[in-house]
């Protein structure tokens, strides 16, 4: 591969995940790393959490884990941690070896401090692995890849659900859910001018005649 | 109808409001509220307030 194949490769994982067209130049390119960056951010922001469940599970030996979500989830994280009588090794060989969850899952990330081992995966649903019905998720590692649910090892699942409302909608039923008892709430300036106007903010809080509104532009 | 205009105090650059208990770079007071309860100290001042800086 040249190196001018290499640099339009690269051009090209900008222009599709920017959604960016035509072709750019070196400086171009540079430029328009950090709009793939906010791209990415601006998806995430656009996403808030409507509901997520957390369930403490003991892996059983087998290639699945399960746990009980009364809704279905658009993503999950599953935190495992190893008992000190598992090596750090078997446990990350497992549970988050490359063949396993990293090969389908979003993120992995081992972290160990002497026999302990502690791995996060996160992904969205509807991978090869993950599965919800009944009100059960099952996380299956494949069995072609002979990888097991360690049954000394403990997995925090949490599932989540996102929701489609925005984020003054958001904001206005924050601040409709507050009572006019006289006291004072800490808001974020930056979330505020995100999110509504001046004139709507002082609008959306203008039946709390008893409330002190602290903002902070600093968070 | 009862209406009112609140009251919107702003710290100066550098600076925040504080009650003692809570803090912000614009107060939006309640109906009635004393601007006096409010004294601006510097941003600083905040980041102090859980101890200082961690090592």
């Amino acid at each position: 591969m040249s190196v001018k194949e290499k640099l339009t490769a690269i051009a090209d994982e900008i222009r599709n995940y920017g959604n960016i067209d035509g072709e750019m130049n070196l400086v171009e390119m540079a430029d328009n790393v950090s709009v793939v960056f906010w791209e990415g951010y601006a998806e995430c922001d656009a996403h808030h959490t409507a509901r997520y469940v957390t369930a403490f599970v003991t892996g059983d030996g087998t290639n699945t884990i399960t746990f009980a979500v009364p809704f279905n989830p658009d993503c999950f994280f599953v935190t495992a941690h190893g008992a000190s009588a598992v090596s750090a090794n078997a446990v990350q060989q497992m549970v988050f070896d490359a063949r396993s969850f990293a090969r389908y899952g979003g993120m992995y990330r081992i972290r160990r401090n002497g026999s302990n081992t502690q791995g996060t995966m996160s992904s969205a649903t509807g991978g090869n692995f993950f599965r919800w019905a009944n009100n059960t998720c099952t996380i299956e590692c494949p069995s072609a890849l002979n990888v097991s649910y360690a049954s000394d090892a403990q997995y925090i699942c949490t599932a989540v659900k996102y929701t489609d409302k925005t984020d003054k909608e958001l904001l206005e039923e924050e601040i409709a859910m507050l009572t006019n008892e006289a006291k004072t709430i800490e808001f974020s300036k930056a979330r505020i001018n995100a999110t509504v106007t001046d004139a709507e903010w002082t609008v959306m809080i203008a039946h709390l005649t008893n409330v002190n509104f602290a903002v902070n532009i600093n968070t | 109808m009862k209406t009112f205009t609140r009251t919107v105090l702003i710290a100066d650059e550098g600076m925040v409001l504080t009650n003692g208990t809570n803090y912000g770079t614009e107060i939006y007071l309640a109906e009635g509220a004393d601007p006096s309860d409010w004294q601006e100290v510097p941003e600083s001042e905040i980041d102090n307030a859980d101890g200082g800086e961690g090592f």
